[in-house]
């Protein structure tokens, strides 16, 4: 491996706006001398870039082809390319429908430190997260996936991400182990990624994924973080939601399907990792 | 001949609509038919027993004006050519994205509407169906033999969408129709659960349109769409499909216009990023293409697309420079010759230091209309940003973006009071109607530009108006960079004159009634009952009285929307002191 390394996990639909806005816009990278891409195709093992997508800075390698399930979730696949790649001794996470500023990656780099880094996350644009943050030490409860570097050591120590969450809420559960460990995450301001997520126009008649997974997930960090009490809070949440009782036993069913995959985890009282409401995570 | 079927109730009935039939001899055949105990039932028998390719399907109680049959089969061939995939027709309906209905009836409700063009709706009413024959056969509409004389209109409606079939709304079809409907019958149809089963096992929507409000579906829709795999369908999805199918032929074009003079750089990356992502997401319904406007050399233009080109290759990016014509200032100009020179149905202007948000351009797409007869105003977002301008940092980015403060399409209405409340790029103009208004007048203001091509637009003949509430544009806002900021406001005065002296006494504002009608739209309370983040000023005393005032409103307002306050006034305060604040939300207030 000889670049800096960039995971990113991407369906089909991803495709046109990879080649067109994401690699371009990492190949713009400041302060890099090379790039490696290593790509995962979520929905199939069919590699929908080859060597013909390198260019300028960056070296692609979709590694679609090796994985043994055809189906994975954001996690899973983060894990995979983690393994296969073996990037040392950081890395950068990217959902496939960013942009990146062209000096995001050397942002975020100025503030690793191979001893105290866990995560350290850019600033999304144009609907920036509501952040609890330092502003001087940039120390935040919990950091997106969506453009995330993170440290091999931590990472491996962690064992990654845990793929029961399937999407949404893994990486809150990341950054409440690395808090654990005694590794920071950060939250850079400086460090610029766009993502247009389509937020402002879901619709009202029907409910996404996101709507699903954020509050199933919501009970599984409550359990593996807080025990028995925090998966009765968590469920208590969701009962008083507001979502359709049809909508709230879906969730709960899907919860027990994958309940006794949830480890609870045995550890000391930290301020960074607290739940402050339904699916909230930060002051 | 088109062929008319009527259910009547009784013998009494079919006497009635016999005289009425006289009144259309050698203008339809008529059937009437009676006995039924389902209209579902009578669908079908209606469609079976027509030898034409489109029949009609209506209640015993419709009076269908002189020259309805001529209205109705000019309104089929138009069809037949712009909307090939049309199924059903109707004079009563709602639209499924806008959930806006439209209805060109007369009847005890008395909400007769008007528009420009026909509508592809969500779902008809079924007082008086046109129905496409050809097309419900060779597309296999799965329409069921349900019971009763409910929802057979929109179950009908629905089951042309699972089809590929767009039902469509207009005008030419206007009756007078006796019956308000039965209420009290509708909803317990609704109770008795055959019909809420049936939707359910289709669609995987929890909440349907209909025409006599929506139909609730929380307590029967199986969530397990959102886990696993499963066969049904969401009805908006459908409906894309079905738009998009109608528009193979010809998709309705739309230009971004960015106006610049490439002195903000790194905002007119930012928003050419934007618009090139909105460029991977409008393939069905609409072609999109992006266009530099400016008054710089043609050589500087040149310079900067080929930059620009780098950035994001492979998008539909082009450029124009502009020489500025005596007695026009550049701001104006650069809009009106890009409306003159247009090629595209419509134009969206977007300037260099605003954006756009890519996924708004389904709902856009959604909204338009094809044949070019519709202005759409939208909803925008404006932020408030801090650049990182420290001294020697060639990494100048913005550290922090807050929305502050949300524009509502519906406020403009108000725009007839004297003041422009949709900022341009929350406008989409119609082109060819543009061009017509603008013939003639001499546009010499500076400052007010857009709320006098805003004035035009809604002023224009044969041009309706779309409300998109959907949040489709950005606007920075950059401590005093931004012109409203500018204190002496002597020149925005004198162009505010020059603008609106020309539009006053210009034949294009076509009638005053308009401006009468606005009066008491925009003296309604029920605008000034939008949420409280809408009342800047509001909280811009709230915040002078305390935070326990803003925490005795949030109860009884929008909490999470006062909140943003709150911790934006909070951030300030802790960041920069109590003037900062003051002099933020204070000029917070004025935009």
């Amino acid at each position: 491996m000889t670049g800096f390394p960039i995971f990113i996990v991407y369906g089909p639909e991803h495709v046109a706006h990879l080649k067109t806005l994401t690699i371009p816009s990492i190949n713009r990278q400041l302060g890099q001398d090379a790039i490696d891409i290593y790509l995962l195709n979520y929905s199939s093992k069919t590699p929908l870039f080859g060597p013909q997508d390198s260019h300028g800075l960056c070296t692609i390698h979709d590694l679609s082809a090796d994985k043994s399930t055809i189906t994975n979730g954001f996690g899973e696949g983060m894990n995979f390319l983690f393994e296969k790649a073996q990037p040392s001794p950081c890395f950068l996470m990217l959902n496939p429908d960013t942009i990146l500023d062209p000096h995001a990656v050397e942002t975020l780099l100025r503030h690793f430190d191979p001893t105290s880094s866990g995560l350290i996350e850019a600033r999304q644009w144009p609907s920036e997260h509501p952040k609890e943050y330092d502003k001087m030490s940039g120390e935040t409860p919990w950091a997106s996936g969506a453009c995330l570097l993170a440290a091999s050591d931590n990472y491996a120590a962690i064992g990654g991400f845990d793929p029961v969450y399937f999407m949404y809420c893994e990486d809150v559960d990341l950054s409440w182990q690395s808090w654990l460990r005694g590794r920071s995450v950060i939250y850079v301001p400086k460090a610029g990624v766009m993502h247009f997520t389509g937020l402002f126009h879901y619709r009202h008649d029907r409910y996404y994924r996101e709507h699903f997974y954020s509050c199933r997930n919501h009970i599984v960090l409550a359990k593996k973080f807080f025990g028995i009490t925090g998966e009765k809070k968590a469920l208590e949440h969701l009962r008083i939601s507001g979502y359709p009782e049809g909508f709230k036993e879906q969730v709960i069913k899907s919860y027990e399907s994958i309940a006794p995959s949830v480890i609870i985890i045995d550890r000391p009282d930290h301020p960074m990792v607290k739940i402050t409401g339904f699916n909230r995570y930060h002051h | 001949m088109i062929e008319v079927f009527i259910l009547c109730r009784n013998e009494a009935y079919i006497e009635r609509w016999k005289r009425q039939a006289e009144h259309h001899e050698n203008a339809a055949i008529f059937h009437y038919l009676t006995g039924y105990d389902s209209y579902y039932r009578f669908i079908h028998d209606a469609i079976a027993m027509a030898k034409s390719d489109t029949l009609i399907a209506c209640h015993d109680d419709v009076w269908m004006g002189k020259g309805f049959f001529t209205r109705a089969e000019q309104l089929i061939a138009e069809l037949d050519e712009t909307i090939p995939n049309w199924g059903i027709a109707g004079n009563a309906g709602i639209c499924i994205h806008s959930q806006k209905v439209y209805r060109y009836i007369g009847d005890p409700h008395k909400n007769l509407t008007r528009s420009a063009y026909p509508k592809a709706a969500g779902s008809i009413d079924g007082n008086l169906m046109v129905i496409n024959k050809a097309n419900y056969l060779s597309h296999k509409v799965d329409f069921p033999e349900l019971k009763g004389f409910h929802c057979y209109d929109t179950v009908l409606s629905f089951a042309c969408l699972k089809a590929g079939l767009l039902p469509v709304l207009d005008h030419r079809l206007m009756v007078y129709h006796e019956s308000a409907g039965n209420g009290v019958e509708y909803r317990k149809y609704l109770k008795s659960g055959e019909i809420t089963a049936y939707l359910s096992s289709q669609f995987i929507n929890h909440s349907l349109p209909s025409i006599n409000g929506a139909i609730p579906l929380t307590e029967t829709t199986n969530y397990n769409y959102l886990e696993a795999g499963d066969t049904r369908q969401d009805l908006v999805t459908l409906f894309d499909q079905a738009l998009a199918a109608s528009r193979a032929h010809k998709k309705p074009t739309l230009t971004i216009y960015c106006r610049t003079q490439f002195k903000r750089r790194n905002l007119l990356t930012r928003a050419i990023i934007s618009f090139a992502t909105t460029c991977h997401l409008t393939e069905d319904l609409l072609d999109l293409s992006i266009m530099i406007i400016t008054d710089q050399p043609k050589a500087v233009l040149k310079e900067e697309l080929d930059i620009l080109s780098q950035i994001v290759p492979g998008i539909p990016l082009s450029g124009k420079s502009y020489t500025i014509r005596p007695d026009r200032y550049s701001r104006t100009d650069l809009l009106i010759h890009a409306l003159e020179d247009s090629e595209s149905d419509y134009a969206w202007f977007v300037d260099d230091d605003d954006f756009i948000y890519p996924h708004a351009i389904m709902d856009i797409g959604r909204y338009i209309a094809a044949s070019g007869r519709c202005f759409i105003a939208s909803d925008c977002l404006r932020q408030e940003e801090i650049w990182d301008t420290t001294p020697g940092n060639t990494n100048i980015v913005p550290i922090s973006s807050k929305e502050i403060h949300h524009t509502i399409s519906a406020e403009i209405f108000k725009c007839f009071s004297g003041d422009n409340y949709v900022p341009i790029c929350g406008c989409i103009f119609p082109v060819k109607a543009m061009q017509y208004q603008l013939e003639g007048l001499k546009a010499a203001g500076d400052y007010y530009e857009d709320y006098f091509l805003l004035m035009l637009a809604l002023s224009a003949p044969g041009i309706e108006l779309v409300l998109l509430p959907k949040i489709i544009a950005g606007i920075s806002l950059r401590e005093n960079e931004n012109t409203v900021e500018v204190a002496d406001r002597s020149h925005w005065n004198y162009s505010y004159a020059t603008f609106i002296g020309e539009l006053l006494d210009s034949d294009k504002m076509v009638s005053p009634a308009l401006w009468m009608l606005a009066s008491p739209y925009y003296n309604n309370k029920s605008l000034n009952m939008l949420p409280v983040e809408h009342h800047p000023r509001l909280v811009q005393r709230l915040m002078t009285l305390g935070y326990a005032t803003i925490a005795l409103v949030k109860l009884i307002r929008r909490p999470d929307h006062i909140m943003a306050y709150v911790d934006r006034g909070l951030a300030i305060y802790r960041r920069q002191g109590l003037k900062a604040l003051v002099f933020t939300m204070t000029r917070f207030g004025r935009g």
